[in-house]
């Protein structure tokens, strides 16, 4: 038992880390609007929040459009359909100097929950009544609950995919690094059990990698529109797929050689270095934009990329995943290590 | 054993692989007969080129198979009795570097005759703007890494029974690094930049290089010590 508590620890993270992810809500926030052009005049649109609760809370809803961040215009409630769905009007006048507007609401549950740029303003058309009085731009901030998500456009609910995602990528590269490490080791000693342990790291290296494409995959169908996208970090995906896949069909062609686990180490230190070659060095090189978050061309996540909630079930996950990977490549080389000397 | 200064030995070794070329010319005709016959093939399915990225792409293409062409067979002569012969006589690290200096020179030459067939078969209009020395800049240091990746993977290759597919699956990723800086680089100077304006990715073409050239040198003498 003394010896085996960082198991213990990799279970206990990893549970937590999956129960949190699905069992805590996202913060609210609004989804959509049924139009995204206002005519001046008198306007009327729906308005799709997310757990928004528009009844349970009905008495201190309000909303205005934001036209720059002193004057905003206020909002008439004409129906509360839902807790998610409600419908407004708004007087647009005829001297509005901006032609883009964010959509605020809040009650006393939310606070302040916003589209940015939810309307754009054709001052060709409509009749504007008489003038309307500016109301001034005011926040407020609701009733504090313990652990939600951050709520971000485009991505919603899948923001909880972050922390599977993610550590599976973690969990890749650790492994990796311990397979470049043992195949090393083996060059310098010729002791057999450093290629088990460097091909055992390997093929659950590949088992994470497979998941890490198979849950990115997933989320850019969700988020991007498309299962495989044109993306500096896909490449390096594909390139350690490909290249851990031709390592165990290298060793399994070399089986009956006697040098085959040499070729193997060297096979497997050649393409380490250009695995990172593809995901560190060219990215940097070619300046190629990626859809990930931290780079450009990302409105989803670019603005704050972690917030304090998701950090605390993010880094659980990772070093979850992380042990866990050790922990299965472990028992992999045990295995191996058994076979080895039976036959 | 290894008296010989290793540069002596390098000459020696790239002499020997050109006269062993010389003395069977048809492994360097069916080379070029392959380049040839694939370029052809993109006549009859392409016509004309419509673009500049269209021809980029099928010439770096057409190059890496020819590259797998010409190098897979790199080290047939250096099994069995052969190759216990040269361990005896030669350093591994003096073999890799003749090995990579030789197919890098066939690698040129490949891409030059590719290059002038592109030209014949597929027009010269994507050629119009083309800074021509910063192209064959790019042809050099390409042919270089090609040749050194291709290299040691052939070296891996030669020890396995099954050569045919495997090569393709065990050297193509590695190659991605590399195709993907040639094919940015010379797409630049299809639309005439210079090499100077296109310093960025010579320079990662440079390290590339560097870094490939120094892990088959670092490598190589363990697997020729069978």
């Amino acid at each position: 038992m003394a010896k085996n508590w960082w198991k213990i620890v990799g279970a206990i993270l990893v549970i937590y880390a999956t129960a949190f992810s699905f069992l805590r809500p996202l913060e609210p926030g609004i989804i959509q609007t049924d139009k995204t052009e206002l005519v001046l005049g008198q306007n009327t649109f729906s308005v799709t929040g997310y757990n928004s609760h528009f009844v349970d809370y009905s008495s201190s809803l309000q909303g205005f459009l934001r036209v720059d961040s002193l004057r905003a215009l206020p909002l008439t409630i004409l129906d509360i359909k839902d807790n998610v769905h409600a419908e407004f009007s708004v007087n647009i006048p005829a001297d509005i100097d901006k032609t883009v507007l964010d959509l605020f609401l809040s009650n006393d549950r939310t606070g302040s929950i916003f589209l940015p740029a939810a309307f754009r303003i054709d001052q060709s058309k409509g009749n504007p009544a008489a003038s309307n009085e500016y109301t001034n731009v005011a926040f407020s901030s609701g009733e504090e609950i313990s652990f939600e998500f951050p709520f971000q456009l485009r991505i919603f609910d899948t923001i909880r995919n972050l922390n599977f995602h993610v550590p599976m990528w973690f969990t890749m590269f650790v492994l990796m690094g311990l397979s470049l490490w043992y195949s090393i080791r083996y060059l310098n000693s010729d002791k057999i059990e450093y290629d088990l342990k460097a091909a055992s790291s390997a093929k659950v290296a590949l088992i994470f990698c497979s998941l890490g494409l198979i849950t990115g995959s997933i989320w850019a169908r969700f988020a991007w529109g498309d299962w495989w996208t044109t993306d500096a970090k896909l490449n390096g995906a594909a390139v350690s797929f490909l290249l851990l896949a031709a390592y165990f069909i290298l060793r399994k062609s070399a089986e009956d050689k006697p040098n085959k686990a040499k070729i193997a180490a060297v096979y497997n230190i050649l393409s380490f270095f250009m695995t990172m070659a593809l995901i560190m060095v060219l990215p940097r090189l070619t300046g190629a934009a990626s859809l990930h978050p931290g780079e450009d061309g990302n409105p989803a996540f670019s603005s704050y990329d972690l917030d304090s909630n998701l950090r605390m079930v993010f880094y659980p996950a990772c070093a979850g995943w992380i042990i866990t990977g050790i922990w299965i490549y472990n028992l992999h080389y045990r295995i191996s290590n058994l076979k080895n000397t039976r036959s | 054993m290894h008296r010989v200064k290793l540069h002596r030995q390098i000459l020696t070794l790239i002499k020997k692989d050109i006269s062993l070329e010389y003395k069977s010319l048809e492994s360097l005709a069916g080379m070029v007969l392959f380049l040839l016959a694939t370029v052809y093939t993109c006549f009859l399915t392409f016509k004309k080129m419509p673009t500049a990225e269209v021809w980029n792409a099928l010439f770096w293409i057409i190059i890496i198979f020819s590259g797998f062409n010409a190098i897979s067979g790199s080290f047939k002569n250096e099994t069995g009795g052969k190759h216990f012969y040269l361990y005896f006589l030669i350093n591994p690290k003096a073999l890799i570097l003749a090995k990579i200096i030789y197919n890098s020179f066939l690698m040129l030459t490949l891409s030059i005759i590719g290059l002038a067939v592109f030209a014949l078969f597929l027009g010269t209009n994507v050629l119009e703007d083309i800074n021509f020395l910063s192209f064959f800049i790019g042809l050099v240091l390409t042919s270089l890494g090609l040749s050194g990746i291709l290299t040691i993977i052939s070296a891996i290759a030669s020890q396995l029974d099954f050569k045919g597919g495997i090569i393709a699956v065990l050297g193509l990723p590695l190659l991605f690094p590399l195709i993907l800086i040639s094919q940015k680089y010379s797409a630049q100077a299809l639309s005439g930049v210079s090499a100077s304006g296109n310093m960025n990715f010579l320079l990662g073409l440079l390290t590339l290089n560097v870094a490939v050239i120094t892990l088959s040198y670092v490598l190589f003498p363990y697997l020729w010590r069978q």
